[in-house]
């Protein structure tokens, strides 16, 4: 059964998804540079109103925990992720590579952009992982 | 002199430009063995990501670099290639101010080049430029 983008219920699917996949515990086995944060920005003409943020933790090729949370909260996260919800919706479909996203300014990155460079295909491997959520989108 | 890298107002919304200008600036103050590298450079170098549609062109001046949006003149270097390519030029580790081409990352960038995948215009009149602009974009530790 579809889960809907965003909430509590997905962001569980999505630590599921990610501990579940072989290639991203190979790809991220590196990653000690702490929780990333996703936020997903407001849009009042799909009943979004407020800005949404998630946070996955993982850790050595690991997600230890993925949960909604505050935006205070997500800000103080060392890598935060920022895109409008069609931007997220077109990573999640595969539509939108995350790199390409971020070089056209669909997606904004706060962070230590070296440590993202060096993990490059982790982060792929990482995002990849929604597609593979059975995903309900708020405009559709 | 501290290294000095602006971001020109004409790229704001140029995501491609924001990264490397943030990507500059953090590797110089994490390395800092790299500020010497940064300093020596004076060229203009435009960087294209194809897939992305999105250019950028850095003025570096012996200790600063501005990060302008598109192509912006006659640029001594132009590197063309897609998003996961241009960010892959970073991961080349750097011994001595020279690539590392026997790493994976390296030898990916040599196939990349060879393969047409990887445009360096410029490359063969300015190798010093090319060598000193790889040391400072290197994130290799």
């Amino acid at each position: 059964m579809p889960i809907d983008f965003p909430s509590e219920e997905w962001t569980k699917a999505y630590k599921e998804a990610i501990n579940n996949d072989p290639e991203y515990k190979t790809a991220g086995a590196t990653w000690e540079a702490g929780p990333l944060a996703f936020v997903v920005s407001a849009e009042p003409a799909i009943g979004m109103e407020q800005d949404v943020a998630f946070v996955l933790d993982v850790h050595k090729g690991e997600c230890r925990d993925a949960y909604i949370t505050e935006m205070d909260e997500a800000q103080k996260q060392p890598f935060v992720i920022t895109g409008s919800y069609a931007q997220w919706k077109a990573v999640i479909k595969k539509e939108l590579d995350p790199i390409k996203g971020m070089m056209q300014g669909k997606l904004k990155l706060k962070g230590n952009l070296p440590i993202i460079v060096r993990h490059v295909k982790a982060a792929q491997v990482l995002v990849s992982n929604a597609a593979r959520i059975d995903t309900r989108f708020m405009d559709e | 002199m501290e290294p000095s890298i602006i971001l020109d107002e004409s790229a704001r919304e140029n995501g491609l430009a924001i990264m490397l200008a943030d990507l500059i600036r953090q590797n110089l103050e994490q390395r800092p063995e790299k500020v010497k590298a940064f300093n020596l450079l004076r060229a203009a170098v435009a960087i294209t990501a194809t897939d992305a549609e999105v250019s950028l062109t850095l003025y570096f001046n012996h200790g600063s670099c501005v990060v302008l949006d598109g192509l912006v003149g006659k640029p001594d270097l132009h590197i063309e290639a897609e998003s996961e390519a241009i960010l892959g030029l970073s991961t080349v580790p750097v011994r001595c101010y020279l690539p590392n081409l026997l790493d994976p990352s390296g030898q990916k960038m040599v196939k990349d080049l060879l393969g047409g995948a990887l445009k360096v215009h410029g490359m063969a009149f300015h190798p010093l430029t090319l060598l000193l602009l790889t040391n400072v974009f290197s994130v290799s530790e």
